[in-house]
């Protein structure tokens, strides 16, 4: 009794974990092939979109724009152009997004959700590399600004040098913030560069400045010193010109029968 | 004397106290008579500023004269008049004290070479 109802409800489970298994392989062949197709149409998609843009941006001559940038110099060891890396980036962007609705297949699960962290992620990339090519066009154009207008100075050209790396760096480093290296990072980092800088310039500046400094202070004492009694004597005068335009200014019928020598010269004579 | 400052700027004060009563100038060489008082006066002044400025030898005339223009002029300010500059020659034989007392600082001014002291500067035209 007891064993064979056992047998049932054993064969009754049994059936229904077959069932089950096969439940979910019916559920599971589906999906799986689902998400294949997904891939494979995603993969075509990435590599037609890949193309496209590379033959576009070639077309458009956008090699040409970012090789004011400094960019080309960049990539000249390695095998890309810039538009192919673009494509690049494109593609595996593409196939990103691909894998991300081809995982969305499976429902909610951490392969997808790290994606979908990838893909949100992307956009911020996109603009970062743009800030690097503006940021690098700005900087050569610059440099060649500050070179060619100070060409004649001998420090002309480290002056564009030293301007152009340092929209460079400003470039770099908003880059950096705009794809998530906390500004922890990249702020003091900004903050000892200036720091630097100013450092050096306090250093050098001033230290170079401390001659001429003493021999001008020098000149304004000597001059001071040669003024004082020139200003004492101009003073003096100044007082004689006024008592003397009191003392006969004060009766100026006297003047004209008394002219010269009505006024005769208050002390000494 | 290595400060050129004030003197330059007794020298600008000189200009326009030139401009303003100049004329007179012009006119005494013409009357014989205003000559002989415009001497006078600039004999006055002159002795003041030799004997009445310490240490006047050692500065530069203008730079006395135009000390001494200053206090007269403010002196006539100070009392809220005008300096009644004379329009022509008539104007100049009646020219009150202290046109005449200018006048006779410009032709001072005038016979002065920038950085001479004043009391070895100016010979007085003789009177004679």
């Amino acid at each position: 009794m007891t064993p064979g109802k056992g047998a049932v409800t054993l064969s009754v489970d049994f059936g229904q974990g077959l069932s089950n298994a096969w439940n979910s392989i019916a559920t599971f062949v589906p999906k799986f092939v689902a998400f294949l197709v997904i891939l494979l149409i995603g993969w075509i998609i990435a590599k037609v979109v890949a193309k496209v843009v590379d033959k576009v941006l070639e077309r458009v001559g956008f090699d040409r724009v970012v090789e004011r940038g400094g960019v080309k110099r960049m990539l000249a060891n390695s095998k890309y152009d810039a538009s192919d890396i673009i494509a690049k980036l494109l593609y595996y962007a593409i196939l990103l997004i691909t894998l991300q609705v081809a995982f969305g297949v499976w429902g909610p699960n951490p392969v997808s959700a790290v994606l979908t962290g990838i893909v949100a992620w992307l956009p911020r990339a996109v603009v970062a590399i743009v800030i690097v090519v503006v940021a690098g066009a700005i900087a050569s154009a610059v440099k060649d600004l500050v070179t060619g207008a100070l060409g004649s100075l001998s420090y002309g050209r480290l002056l564009g040098t030293l301007a152009s790396v340092f929209i460079w760096g400003l470039g770099i480093i908003a880059a950096l913030n705009q794809i998530g290296v906390a500004t922890t990072v990249t702020t003091p980092v900004l903050i000892t560069v200036l720091a630097t800088i100013g450092g050096i310039a306090v250093v050098g500046v001033g230290g170079g400045l401390v001659r001429p400094m003493q021999s001008r202070w020098d000149r304004w004492l000597n001059r001071a010193e040669d003024e004082i009694p020139q200003a004492k004597a101009s003073a003096e005068a100044y007082q004689r010109g006024r008592e003397d335009a009191a003392r006969t200014g004060a009766r100026p019928a006297a003047h004209r029968a008394t002219t010269g020598p009505a006024t005769p010269p208050p002390m000494g004579t | 004397m290595g400060s050129r400052r004030l003197e330059r700027s007794a020298r600008r004060l000189l200009d326009r106290l030139h401009d303003q009563v100049g004329a007179g100038l012009v006119v005494a060489a013409a009357v014989p008579g205003l000559a002989a008082v415009v001497d006078q006066h600039a004999a006055a002044v002159r002795d003041i500023l030799t004997t009445g400025v310490e240490a006047g030898a050692a500065v530069a005339g203008s730079v006395l004269l135009a000390g001494y223009a200053q206090g007269v002029l403010d002196h006539v300010r100070e009392k809220g008049e005008q300096l009644r500059v004379p329009a022509d020659a008539a104007d100049w034989a009646r020219a009150d004290w202290f046109s005449m007392r200018l006048v006779a600082v410009c032709s001072l001014a005038r016979n002065l070479r920038p950085g001479h002291p004043v009391g070895t500067t100016d010979e007085l035209p003789s009177l004679a």
